[in-house]
């Protein structure tokens, strides 16, 4: 081993007058994961992450994609908003390549980033729910899943991991059956909508777990560079679409939820109302599509010597790529910054003091995802 | 201001200048190329001027190009809205730079994912210790490019 690797043999069981205990990897609520927990009774002392069961090195495998191939790589650092992910990566490797997209691509592909965003959250609320042991809501959202997935499927062929979004363009010309199918989408949502939020945004047993639960005070977000959701929560209106506007983000009219609390309770209120915030989005980007028969730009296969930065809104935050190429045909290196492993470091700071039977809903409200979480 | 003012003192105390860095095109950025042993000064002027956001800790190795392992920091200032970009290089065979984890809280987790991919060494972080990596794959620093997986693959 290198100096300065300690490798410490961890006990669980009994630490003086303290319980050590193993939450997660098989915890309903966990996911792979495992957190250590120490307790006094059934309150918490002190937690410890301890990620890493599905690491895949992804940095190191893009070393050895082409440009384009990278895409299947890239967006399954979370399958759940795969988009998202292609976006930024296809962003990257346009500016180093110095190629521009037409309007109506950069329109098509807000949809589909927001498309992602809406099938993310729609999960992250279920999933909230799920740590409570409450299933019915999980069914619901996934129920409204299914209209969106519907217009991925019909457009790329794929529900999930869709590789929609390619450096140059999109995968296809989205043809007039594909936008029926999201007109159908946001139809069913704004139907349904009105009776999910009555029931998700006042459940009693929601508010009582969540209320109050894991606050997290303004200075925190800065001192350990949270994103997304979570630093929004807490009173920090930082959202790169609205910031620093990528791909026409612009020209569209939207609001950035900020609540002010902090809580657990208001971080499922961000996830929930920027779901109404991408509707809105999609539904002005399909009104004022421009015109144009080009969708895919030629990019070339050897890109020139040079390093670029991109970054964008995901669903769970601003994810951040760092790409280098030396001339070749393949990144000579990716630096993936993902939102997950910046906010996971939260919950050592905000679990102490908590119940046990917390821990859950306070993991669950830092909205994780442990594909990028690991990556 | 904040930023003016670091600008001013970077070239009073390290005498080194700004430059533009339109790499990044999501904001307005400017880079500095510094020594690795002024890593925590400049931290702390840093922090000090209002850069409280860390971004992140991109380490590429230009072993193969005849150079060393190059550190890239992102940090920002969310209220100007500029961000500054901190390059410095270390020798391979001996990855050896100051933490700031104690500036920086945000960066020790980003560090500890450093060290175990690269084998940076930073002096004084609290818990360089296995973070994500399997058991089989520590101290192999896999990020590097004398790390080939074919013959790893099982």
């Amino acid at each position: 081993m290198y100096k300065g690797a300690q490798i410490i043999t961890e006990p669980i069981g009994k630490e003086g007058d303290l319980m050590v205990l193993n939450w997660g990897v098989q915890h309903p609520a966990s996911g792979p994961m495992r957190i250590k927990v120490w307790l006094d009774g059934e309150t918490i002392v002190k937690v410890e992450n301890d990620p890493g069961y599905v690491t895949r090195n992804m940095e190191k495998m893009l070393e050895y994609r082409t440009w384009e191939n990278a895409v299947v790589n890239v967006e399954r650092i979370c399958f759940i908003d795969d988009l998202g992910t292609i976006l930024n990566w296809a962003l990257a490797i346009e500016k180093l390549a110095e190629v521009e997209v037409p309007k109506n691509v950069e329109y098509f592909r807000v949809i589909l980033a927001e498309v992602g965003r809406i099938v993310s959250h729609l999960i992250g609320v279920g999933g909230m729910f799920g740590a409570l042991g409450v299933a019915t809501p999980m069914m619901w959202v996934l129920s409204l899943r299914e209209f969106y997935l519907d217009f991925l499927e019909h457009y790329s062929g794929y529900r999930i991991s869709t590789a929609a979004i390619v450096p140059g363009g999109v995968r296809f010309e989205p043809t007039k059956e594909d936008m029926e199918l999201l007109k159908k989408a946001i139809k069913e949502t704004e139907k349904r909508w009105p009776e999910y939020k009555e029931v998700f945004k006042d459940n009693p047993t929601l508010v009582e777990r969540y209320k109050g639960v894991g606050i997290i005070p303004k200075e925190l977000v800065y001192k350990l560079g949270l994103r997304g959701p979570v630093a929004r929560a807490s009173g920090v209106a930082y959202d790169y679409r609205k910031t620093y506007p990528y791909s026409s983000y612009e020209d569209f009219n939207f609001n950035v939820v900020v609540k002010e609390e902090g809580d657990a309770y208001a971080r499922f209120l961000v996830v929930l109302e920027e779901i109404e915030e991408s509707v809105k989005i999609i539904k002005q980007a399909m009104e004022g599509m421009p015109e144009g028969d080009k969708w895919k730009v030629r990019v070339p296969k050897k890109i020139k010597a040079g390093e670029t930065f991109s970054a964008v809104e995901w669903a769970r935050g601003g994810i951040e790529y760092f790409v280098v190429s030396d001339g070749g045909t393949e990144p000579y290196r990716v630096k993936i910054s993902a939102p997950s492993f910046m906010n996971i470091w939260a919950l050592e700071y905000i679990a102490p003091g908590h119940k046990l039977a917390d821990l859950a809903t306070i993991f669950a409200s830092l909205y994780i995802c442990h594909g990028d979480l690991d990556r | 201001m904040g930023f003016e003012n670091f600008v001013k003192l970077m070239k009073s105390y390290f005498g080194v200048e700004a430059e533009e860095y339109p790499q990044n095109h999501t904001a307005k950025t400017y880079l500095f190329k510094i020594k690795p042993e002024y890593i925590r000064e400049v931290a702390k002027l840093l922090k000090e001027n209002g850069f409280d956001f860390f971004h992140t800790l991109a380490p590429v190795d230009y072993s193969p190009k005849g150079r060393g392992l190059e550190l890239n920091y992102f940090f920002e200032n969310v209220e100007e809205r500029i961000w500054i970009l901190i390059k410095t290089e270390i020798p391979l065979d001996n990855p050896e730079i100051d933490s700031l984890h104690d500036i920086y809280p945000s960066l020790e987790a980003c560090e500890r994912e450093e060290w175990e991919k690269f084998g940076i060494f930073f002096k004084g972080h609290p818990r360089l210790k296995p973070l994500l990596l399997d058991d089989t794959l520590q101290g192999r620093w896999v990020l590097r490019k004398s790390y080939i997986p074919e013959p790893h693959r099982k």
